[in-house]
């Protein structure tokens, strides 16, 4: 009799014992939307590295619903409005949500890839979590997409004098390109990263930038043609970045989102460099040591004044500045310190 | 002279190697000039002519796969000592590739069901494996339109000389294989090393032939790369549109090839409930009206494509793929059901 009571007891307890455990994990998980752009959508690459990511996530008691989302612009719309939880954008694009990541997209600041990863690096340590933060926002990670050059139909245009006048196409919503192209003197010529590869490979422009991986898919050597060329020099550093509302999500997720991206940093540059390898030697237009140092220095003035209008993080370019004489420590800038 | 002896008996010896081996190269050149490559040729022949044909005839697309699998390296390697079967290269290429992505597809339903049980181990384990066969698949996809580039030139450039039914085929496979290829790199997440030019490539390649002949699946390749490849769409034209006129002219010819291009294009843009009505309406035809008999297994494979993507949705919102015979019907339905009922008021 006894022995039976202990077994009903313990059968009680076992049932009682599940279902709680089932309910904590029920209680713990919660549903949270990510809004994911990516050009090709719900195929593309993007969305499935960001799908890659959704069981870890629900280790963290997080279940992502994704969407995607072929319209940046409408993704950050939706963002903004509280239709998502959480967004991936380019760095331009996520500078409205937090100024300091959105500058590491600053023209001329991140001369290689080789400085890239150190910031990267940088960014993903625990104690940077302050600089990823901003009011309801927090940036959860960012992943690097190689960097941007500059692509001319023809290469006589192949110094800084020659943009002058020629047609460049812009991408409308960044006002740190209008400013630059407008700085060399060459026309704004309004354009989206879905429009701009047809205006260049028509010659509705004579000059656009891109990173490497837009050149196979997009064809931009149509328009490079017989005499165009490509500008052997990063213009910035491009780079998607995920942003979370602080408010939607547990303490530490951020951190946690930002260790997980680290972890895909490898393939995210194997990426890039299988792009950059498909770019046609004869393309490369290698400038001189001398023409480097003078469009550093002119991204650098630039760089400032749009820091000082606003546009740049101060925090942000300090720090690149900071990677750049860790590499090159006689640089002047290292001493003039004016960034 | 114990030094000479020696020297004597090594020639000897070496002539005598070297007599057989010129023997044996002889040998081989002779059994693969006047044995293997006619045997070659003749199975060559004997695919184009009449296993090709065979079994675009029949609808059973899972012993064309094991066909292919199984088949592939024996008629691959009459390339050593023949013509390389670049044409066939493409049929088997594509077929395997599919029997890869049914692999692939299973995986996904047991993430999306570990997702759902909130598994995320098995979930990652799944995606995992669905990822190194999406890889498979696209090596093999790429290898067939590899082997259309080796035989016909590269797509997307001027017209190669289309001479025959076959030949218009064998492009329109190739052309498939190479969307295919790439579609499956992008959902691997992996870099395999497939151009990423292919899309505009086949968009243009597409021109070369007929889409009236070939069931509108010229045209659903094009608008479905305008519907997916960001700024290919040509000024005044509508993908949508054209997507739809291609699922007209399938459903006339009663090959549905178009279905599949046009729900691939839906669901990567969102369009889950698009997505819907085109499976509603394919199982509905298919219902209605059999399959062509010459294209039977297309317009099967487009069944089994379409179900994958039916199998996915169910999945996602149930935890189990599309009930048997529920193809074209969704969770959602609204049942209705035209039987009267009588009234049970005097019963009750």
């Amino acid at each position: 009799m006894k022995l039976l009571k202990n077994i009903k007891a313990l059968s009680v307890a076992a049932v009682v014992s599940t279902t709680a455990m089932s309910g904590v994990v029920q209680a713990e998980m919660i549903e949270r939307s990510f809004c994911v752009w990516d050009p090709i959508g719900a195929n593309g690459p993007l969305f499935n590295v960001m799908k890659s990511a959704k069981p870890s996530a629900m280790k963290w008691g997080i279940n992502l619903e994704l969407k995607a989302y072929t319209d940046e612009k409408i993704a950050a719309e939706d963002f903004k409005a509280g239709q998502c939880d959480s967004v991936l954008l380019t760095g331009t694009r996520a500078r409205e949500f937090n100024k300091f990541t959105g500058s590491l997209e600053a023209m001329g600041a991140i001369p290689s890839s080789e400085e890239m990863k150190m910031i990267l690096q940088t960014l993903t340590q625990p104690k940077a979590a302050q600089l990823m933060v901003n009011g309801e926002y927090e940036v959860a990670g960012i992943l690097p997409a190689g960097a941007i050059y500059l692509y001319t139909r023809d290469r006589a245009i192949n110094t800084v004098e020659e943009l002058q006048g020629k047609k460049v196409a812009t991408l409308d919503y960044d006002q740190a390109s209008m400013t630059m192209v407008r700085h060399v003197g060459a026309s704004v010529v309004g354009a989206s990263t879905a429009n701009f590869a047809g205006k260049f490979n028509n010659g509705s422009v004579d000059v656009a930038y891109a990173p490497a991986v837009a050149y196979t898919p997009l064809e931009l050597y149509k328009g490079l043609g017989e005499n165009g060329g490509v500008f052997d020099f990063a213009l910035a550093q491009m780079n998607f970045q995920i942003i979370a509302r602080t408010d939607r999500f547990p303490e530490g997720y951020g951190q946690k989102v930002r260790d997980y991206t680290s972890t895909r940093y490898e393939e995210a540059y194997k990426i890039v460099e299988t792009a950059e390898a498909e770019i046609k030697k004869e393309y490369w237009m290698r400038p001189t040591a001398e023409q480097l140092e003078g469009y550093s220095k002119m991204l650098r003035e630039v760089r400032i004044s749009l820091r000082d209008e606003g546009v740049y993080d101060a925090k942000a370019l300090r720090l690149m500045r900071k990677v750049r004489c860790k590499n090159n420590p006689t640089n002047s800038e290292c001493s003039e310190k004016r960034e | 002279m114990k030094n000479f002896g020696e020297i004597k008996s090594l020639l000897k010896n070496s002539l005598l190697l070297a007599v057989v081996s010129v023997q044996l190269v002889g040998c081989q050149t002779f059994k693969d000039k006047v044995v293997y490559a006619p045997a070659g040729d003749i199975m060559q022949s004997l695919a184009k002519e009449h296993t090709v044909p065979y079994m675009l005839g029949t609808e059973d697309v899972a012993v064309s796969c094991a066909m292919s699998e199984a088949l592939s390296p024996l008629l691959m390697a009459f390339g050593r000592v023949t013509s390389n079967p670049d044409q066939l290269g493409v049929m088997l290429g594509l077929s395997a590739g599919a029997c890869e992505e049914q692999r692939a597809w299973d995986n996904e339903l047991r993430y999306l069901r570990a997702m759902r049980d909130l598994r995320p181990d098995e979930a990652e384990d799944a995606l995992i494996t669905q990822k190194r066969h999406l890889v498979s698949a696209s090596k093999r996809q790429f290898t067939a339109y590899n082997h259309l580039v080796s035989y016909y030139g590269e797509p997307g450039g001027e017209c190669p000389d289309l001479d025959d039914d076959f030949d218009q085929f064998i492009w329109m496979a190739g052309m498939l294989s190479g969307l295919q290829a790439l579609n499956n790199e992008l959902q691997s997440t992996s870099s395999i090393g497939v151009p990423k030019n292919i899309a505009s490539k086949v968009e243009r390649g597409t021109s070369c032939i007929d889409d009236d002949q070939w069931w509108g699946v010229p045209m659903a390749m094009k608008a479905a790369v305008w519907a997916m490849l960001p700024g290919a769409l040509p000024h005044g034209e509508n993908a949508w549109e054209r997507l739809e006129t291609a699922q007209a002219k399938g459903e006339a010819a009663r090959v549905r090839l178009p279905n599949v291009l046009y729900a691939m294009a839906a669901f990567t843009n969102g369009k889950d409930e698009l997505v819907k009505d085109i499976i509603r309406r394919h199982a509905d035809q298919v219902k209605r009206h059999p399959a062509n008999p010459d294209y039977a297994l297309i317009d099967t494979t487009a069944t089994i494509q379409l179900q994958a993507l039916s199998d996915r949705l169910w999945t996602e919102n149930t935890g189990h793929r599309t009930p048997m015979g529920g193809l074209g019907t969704f969770w959602d339905d609204k049942k209705e059901s035209n039987v009267e009922v009588m009234d049970l008021d005097d019963l009750l």
